[in-house]
């Protein structure tokens, strides 16, 4: 018997091991894969929160909830305000998405579509139902945006060459950080904003790109981590052009609220 | 694998984060969603709660405006390098800046500084506007060229590479103009933010001394 064999780990005949592996391989992504969908469809099912409660047509006691929660609302606002730091307002019913300092509006991103979806379970739900108009906060933006720093050392520099012809031209944001396909903003406690950019139907320069292969594709969707946790999420579709500024100009740790109430 | 799909399907359940969202600064009053009020029974008792909370939503909305800039003011946005200048609502200027690098920058004999040349995030406002402003040349813009750092001041100026203006924000940081508009909208700079001569001058004509400007 060679010694190899007697391991427990190398106890089958090698050539076995080698015509086996491509089908556990596939087998193991494709169990992988089917579980990830079935948890994530367990916990975000069809439930959705309405977005944009009007206040006309509201009864007595549910104008009253609804000016309740616009108070909040404006009273949230208020401390983020007073705090001083940047904050994201995403006013769902005007559909817009703002980003404020000092109550003064810096940026602001138009929304296409938007809708909440919550867990199904009941416990979950009723969080998700606190979770609006409240502050979101340690939000980290996914994928992430990475910065390369470039470190010089001042004994390793020569004086410039003025008579190179080309210099270095650093990339443009949208060169260096181009838009994802879909990004999450992931905030503390179980929330999460999801932004989807809507790709132009026309014929562009993206459709004349190599398409993406199967493996890039399934990288691309796990860095967005559907499997972490979480039981409410705010789905966005975007313009293009928007969802790219947003996804450049979001700094991680930016509260934001969402607010799902409008004028009464 | 139906098996196994519910085995990670069930443990996904067990990791789920089962804190709620719970900012203690941020959740009063917040309990009335968890609590919806009981106390309020007839038409007439509902009217009076909800012009009590009309009333109370424009103080808040008075408070929110007050914090608000009143007249122009200056935003930048590193992420994407563009730079507006914003009257509420209303957008005046919308035009492309260049923004820092966040390059780094180590001396590596004497005081063994260290420069990290990125555009610092927060609110500023204009201390100062000057006119062909001239540049005095720190330390770092002759030790990241190999050339020594001179002793006199005269040495250190530097006509026209800020442009026709430059608006101070302190601590060494402006906006200013560019010889290099090729390289707007591209992260280049050493903290500073360039702006392109037209926008430049259109800025400069809607701003004065005391102006906000909000980087982010």
């Amino acid at each position: 018997m060679n010694a190899w064999e007697e391991g427990p780990a190398l106890s089958e005949d090698p050539s076995r091991r080698g015509r086996h592996r491509p089908g556990a391989l596939m087998g193991a992504a494709a169990l992988a894969v089917f579980g990830v969908w079935s948890l994530s469809a367990t916990l975000f099912g069809t439930r959705t929160v309405t977005m944009g409660l009007e206040g006309e047509g509201l009864d007595g006691e549910a104008r009253v909830e609804n000016l309740r929660r616009m108070n909040r609302a404006l009273e949230t606002e208020l401390h983020l305000a007073e705090a001083g730091e940047p904050y994201i307002l995403l006013d769902a019913p005007g559909r817009v998405l703002v980003l404020k300092s000092h109550g003064a509006v810096l940026r602001k991103f138009p929304v296409l579509e938007a809708r909440v979806r919550v867990t199904r379970t009941p416990r979950r739900g009723r969080m998700a139902e606190t979770a609006l108009d409240t502050v979101w906060v340690q939000g980290a933006l996914l994928p992430e945006r990475k910065k390369e720093r470039m470190v010089t050392l001042s004994d390793t520099v020569s004086e410039p060459d003025l008579s190179a012809s080309v210099a270095y031209i650093p990339p443009t944001p949208e060169e260096e950080y181009p838009t994802p396909p879909a990004f999450r903003i992931r905030c503390s406690g179980g929330v999460s904003v999801l932004v989807r950019p809507e790709r132009p139907s026309a014929p562009s320069e993206e459709e004349s790109r190599p398409a993406l292969s199967l493996p890039a594709k399934m990288a691309q969707w796990l860095r967005l981590r559907p499997w972490a946790p979480g039981f409410m999420r705010v789905e966005l579709t975007m313009t293009e052009e928007e969802a790219g500024a947003l996804y450049r100009a979001y700094t991680d740790g930016t509260p934001l609220v969402v607010s799902t109430t409008n004028g009464s | 694998m139906a098996l196994g799909a519910l085995a990670l399907a069930f443990s996904g359940w067990v990791l789920v984060d089962r804190k709620p969202v719970r900012s203690a600064s941020w959740r009063e009053g917040g309990d009335a969603i968890l609590h919806p009020s009981t106390a309020v029974r007839d038409s007439a008792e509902l009217a009076r709660e909800a012009d009590r909370l009309r009333a109370e939503r424009k103080r808040l909305e008075a408070r929110v405006v007050a914090l608000q800039p009143r007249g122009n003011y200056v935003v930048v946005d590193r992420g994407n390098n563009r730079i507006y200048l914003r009257r509420g609502d209303s957008v005046l200027v919308d035009a492309p800046a260049s923004t820092g690098s966040g390059d780094i920058l180590q001396e590596t004999v004497g005081a063994k500084r260290t420069w990290v040349f990125d555009t610092p995030p927060g609110r500023f406002s204009i201390l100062s506007e000057r006119e062909d402003p001239v540049w005095t040349k720190p330390d770092w813009a002759f030790l990241e060229e190999g050339l020594p750092v001179p002793q006199r001041l005269a040495d250190r100026r530097d006509y026209g590479s800020l442009g026709e203006y430059a608006l101070d924000l302190g601590d060494g940081y402006m906006i200013h103009g560019t010889l290099y508009e090729r390289l707007l909208g591209r992260s280049v700079t050493h903290g500073c933010v360039r702006v392109g001569r037209e926008p430049l001058r259109a800025i400069v004509s809607k701003t004065r001394v005391g102006t906000p400007v909000f980087i982010f």
